[in-house]
């Protein structure tokens, strides 16, 4: 987008599951692996608890992106958690995507505790693509000011 | 048509196989449901293509059929019903509102006009006793209007259709397949009570996403919307991806539970058949 | 059993009724020389070199002490003069059949037959019959029998046939006493097929083995073949063995598990490029540690599969560790077990040349550093570089029959052919393949390389996301003795530390539905993993059982009402989460 500014800095809220995600981005920091500070974390026990409303709360409160962690599939704690993330995440991005919302900025991942590299490389390339995409047009809401 | 539905019904219940008939009632020019338990009051049955939906289903929580079925159990009844009429009994069923198993579902179709009229895709129910099959018109080309869309001038064509919004919550109240008690749409952390327009598009997702693998297509939340938002144009992408990506067509098989009732994954769904 | 009197050699004694003489005079020490019994088999006295003198009352018998019954009062010589001539007739008959078989040669010698005056025969058999007897009685395979009469009686099998119903157990050639009967080792590669298996049917599995108890190796034991045998049984004096035992699942109630399931050796055949099982004489690390190990197949001497004594003798690291196509981890052991085994060769085979090639030295350990430096001192080659093939291409007859191993001396910068007799592989430790089974059946995760995933890499190194599981040992990554040690001890003082309390404590974040909202849709009930919600008809509502509630909340973000919260993660808790971290 030609309006964004040099200086764009992306904000991402990212869901990240207490037993992968969370732990993987864990041992990102642990391995001292550098990945832009772009990222906010919400840990939550499964990646099956998050509410698609969760994600549109955070893109209406003025985030850029929305990443979602959970285990890979076959590997959640809570057995099948992770089969309803899988199913309710496309619905959601589906559901952005026809309301103008670009589905790019929710991103749904599967990294596994062992996997804090992969966590760095996810947001490495989130960053670099939202920042592609430029501000979110949602934040701040209608109401806001 | 009306008159071998009557027979059919008058049938039913002098032959003992239905407590009562749950269908419509025309007195004094006014349609209504009502529940035939003598033969002799068959006279004024109706069908009416035109009624509502929800004349069958709402107030989803104490509608006549789960009135009944709770003051009567085990009980039969019959229901007459249109294509749209039966997918809601079936969503509804599959969410624990009714008991399906103790209905005796007589099916009657709707013509051409009036489908194309709902934008129907399938006019027609499974039970079908009366009346001609149909064609639906397709979805493709409904939603192509919004499918051809860039993403920047689907944000302006939702912003503009959501701003006339006067939060009268028609859409939600006549939805056939709403059934929770407290509604999200009223959820003050996610989108306030007060605020008119509502921010977008918050009120309107809330709604959106609940029905995502329950709406029916009957498009009665387009007909109660006194703001003429068409509603049904996302409802009808999302249907379509719920087919898509969870192999599920909402109202189909009343065996089937719904993808996001259920903990297996899509294509384990799809092989296990659940 | 009544006990009899009965004099040996004018020694007076004891011993049950009617036990073989045979065996009354073992029990006093008395030797009595026989060919043809066996304690195995029922004796039938067709040798007659047991003969015997018995005094009965006044009557003289000479009989076969194998199968003589002894009574009351008789009286016995085992070793008078009639006896010596009865047996040197005996002995010349024989000698006249088999006259150059050891055994009775020095028979003949002890009994002074020098000359035997019926000559001497060129065969072997001296038709005892004790193979044909444990091969049917025994074995079961009925495979030897007698064929043809008289002097042309044979032991042999059908039609002189190699038969179908020979198990190669060897048991005819065991019995057999003059050794007419070889097992011949023709069959092409057995040392490669079965370097390491178990050298008997009932073996201990190795020496530090826990439960430390003999098991009968269903493959090859005799009575899983044919039905008979059970010679075990009949010796063990416990009563041990039970030929009917079948493996069987058992159930056990517990409330922790220690996961120690190890790793497992990577493939050498996947690294085509050194040519294990192409050519003979490459060996996996743990081939070699078999081989030079006093219990193994050469009571611990360092041979080629020729049976040589090597010259030479290459050890190659890292084979499918720090390597991108297999494994990019250091497997951790390989350095200093290659640096033992480098150490061994020097001490068994004298003057023997030991290459080793390695990317880096990994000497991390006490006491490691000072290992390497003195197999320096000891003379042991290294070669800083990947082996990059071995093959047995001589080049010049020097090189004929060796291995040839061909790597890049990157401190010299030369590529160098060096033959060698024998190359030892020091491979990857990876995960057990079914480790990704177990993580399933545990909730616990495995990494990208296979091995359990530890809770915290350094503050909770022994556990994992599952309460109440611990892992400890290679299962959770490639480590050494005293590092697993370590770590096992941790895991099961952590097990411990659960047992002790007795109880443990539920999941703090479950998840509760507030009745008043419920609906009744059930969505709930079909997402949730652990059957902890249940609906209740009459009332319309469901709810959750606590104790069986892990706090996932999948229930949650299904109930379209918002119904159903969970503890600690409340809507309103991470709308504010999101607030918090928005406003800055």
């Amino acid at each position: 987008m030609s309006s964004t500014p040099d200086n764009f800095e992306p904000r991402i809220v990212a869901f990240l599951c207490n037993w992968c995600s969370y732990t993987g981005a864990d041992l990102a920091g642990i391995s001292r692996m550098n990945y832009p500070a772009n990222v906010r974390a919400i840990r939550l026990m499964c990646s099956g608890s998050v509410k698609p409303f969760f994600i549109m709360s955070a893109l209406h409160k003025g985030a850029d992106g929305v990443l979602i962690g959970g285990c890979h599939i076959g590997d959640c704690h809570y057995q099948t958690g992770n089969h309803l993330t899988k199913k309710r995440i496309p619905i959601t991005r589906e559901l952005l995507g026809a309301l103008g919302i670009d589905p790019r900025r929710v991103r749904l991942e599967w990294i596994s505790a062992a996997e804090g590299q992969e966590f760095a490389e996810v947001i490495h390339e989130f960053v670099k693509e939202l920042k592609a995409l430029g501000p979110n047009p949602l934040a701040g809401g209608d109401h806001a000011h | 048509m009306l008159t071998e539905i009557r027979k059919h019904c008058a049938d039913l219940l002098t032959r003992k196989q239905v407590a009562a008939v749950y269908g419509l009632r025309e007195r004094d020019g006014h349609t209504a449901p009502y529940l035939f338990t003598r033969a002799e009051d068959l006279d004024g049955l109706t069908v009416g293509t035109k009624v509502p939906v929800t004349f069958t289903l709402r107030p989803a929580k104490k509608n006549i059929i789960s009135a009944f079925q709770e003051k009567c159990p085990g009980q039969k009844i019959a229901v007459l019903v249109r294509g749209c009429d039966e997918r809601g009994l079936y969503e509804v069923a599959k969410r624990g509102q009714i008991q399906v198993a103790d209905l005796a579902i007589i099916g009657y179709a709707c013509d051409a006009d009036q489908a194309r009229a709902c934008h129907c895709p399938r006019p027609h129910p499974q039970n079908l006793k009366f009346g001609e099959k149909v064609q639906g018109p397709s979805n493709e080309a409904f939603i192509a209007k919004i499918v051809n869309m860039s993403v920047a001038e689907r944000e302006a064509f939702w912003r503009a259709q959501f701003s006339k919004c006067i939060k009268c919550y028609g859409c939600r109240n006549s939805c056939p397949v709403c059934i929770c008690k407290e509604c999200w749409m009223e959820n003050d952390a996610f989108s306030p009570t007060g605020w008119l327009p509502p921010d977008f598009p918050m009120f309107h997702f809330v709604h959106f996403y609940h029905l995502s693998d329950s709406c029916i297509e009957c498009g009665a939340c387009v007909d109660a919307c006194p703001m003429d938002i068409p509603l049904n144009l996302i409802r009808k992408v999302l249907s379509k991806k719920v087919q898509e990506e969870l192999f599920y067509t909402a109202g189909q098989d009343p065996e089937e539970k719904p993808p996001l009732a259920s903990r297996e994954e899509a294509k384990e769904r799809l092989e296990k058949g659940i | 059993m009544k006990t009899i009197k009965l004099k040996i050699n004018g020694i007076e004694t004891e011993a049950p009724d009617r036990t073989p003489l045979l065996q009354a005079a073992e029990r006093m020490g008395i030797r009595i020389p026989t060919l043809c019994h066996h304690p195995l088999l029922e004796p039938y006295g067709v040798c007659r070199i047991c003969t015997v003198e018995v005094r009965i009352r006044n009557r003289v018998r000479m009989v076969t002490a194998c199968n003589y019954p002894v009574t009351n009062g008789i009286e016995v010589f085992t070793d008078s003069e009639r006896v010596r001539r009865n047996r040197r007739m005996i002995l010349e008959w024989m000698l006249a059949r088999c006259g150059h078989v050891p055994v009775l040669n020095r028979l003949a010698e002890e009994y002074g037959v020098t000359e035997p005056r019926f000559g001497r025969g060129d065969d072997d058999c001296i038709l005892c019959g004790l193979c044909v007897k444990v091969c049917s009685e025994v074995v079961g395979a009925n495979v030897l029998g007698f064929f043809d009469r008289g002097p042309n009686r044979t032991v042999s099998t059908a039609y002189d046939r190699t038969s179908d119903r020979c198990i190669t157990c060897g048991a005819c050639a065991q019995v057999c006493p003059t050794g007419a009967i070889r097992i011949k080792d023709d069959q092409e590669g057995i040392y490669q097929a079965m370097p390491m298996g178990p050298l008997t049917s009932i073996n201990i599995d190795f020496m530090q083995a826990v439960p430390r108890k003999a098991v009968i190796d269903r493959d090859s034991c005799i009575h899983f073949k044919t039905g008979k045998c059970q010679v075990c049984v009949d010796v063990c004096e416990a009563k041990a063995i039970d030929h009917k035992q079948e493996d069987r699942v058992e159930e056990v109630e517990v409330g922790t598990i220690l996961l120690t399931t190890g790793f497992q050796l990577q493939d050498p055949r996947v690294l085509k490029e050194y040519g294990y099982g192409k050519y003979k004489n490459i060996m996996t690390s743990l081939d070699f540690e078999v081989l030079n190990n006093a219990g193994g197949p050469t009571a611990g001497k360092i041979l080629t599969a020729d049976g040589k004594v090597p010259k030479s003798i290459g050890i190659v690291h890292c084979v499918g560790s720090r390597d991108q196509k297999y494994h990019e981890y250091c497997s951790r052991v390989c350095c200093m077990y290659a640096l033992k085994f480098a150490h061994l060769i020097k001490e068994k085979i004298h003057g023997c040349e030991v290459y080793n090639f390695y990317i880096d030295m990994r000497c991390f350990g006490k006491g490691y550093e000072e290992f390497y430096n003195r197999l320096l001192r000891e003379g042991v080659n290294f070669v800083r570089g990947k082996v990059a093939e071995i093959n047995d291409a001589a080049l010049d007859p020097s090189e004929e029959g060796k291995l040839i191993m061909r790597a890049e001396d990157t401190m010299i910068g030369v590529v160098r052919r060096i033959p060698v007799d024998m190359v030892v592989l020091c491979l990857a430790m990876e995960a057990k393949p079914e480790a990704k089974h177990l993580s399933h059946l545990f909730s616990c995760s495995t990494g990208k390389d296979g091995f359990f995933t530890e809770k915290h890499p350094k503050l909770a190194p022994v556990s994992t996301p599952a309460d109440g599981i611990f892992i400890a040992g290679a299962c959770q990554g490639p480590k050494d003795i005293p590092d697993t040690v370590a770590q096992a001890g941790a895991a099961a003082s952590a097990a411990l530390s659960l047992i002790q309390r007795g109880e443990v404590e539920t999941e703090a974040v479950t998840a509760t539905i507030q009745e008043e909202m419920c609906s009744g849709c059930q969505i709930c009930v079909g997402v949730c993993p652990y059957t902890a919600i249940t609906y209740d008809k009459g009332k319309n509502k469901s709810s959750i059982n606590d104790a069986l509630c892990k706090g996932c909340g999948t229930c949650v973000a299904a109930c379209p009402a918002g119904a159903a919260y969970q503890k600690h993660f409340r809507d309103q808790q991470i709308f504010a989460e999101i607030d918090g971290i928005l406003a800055i």
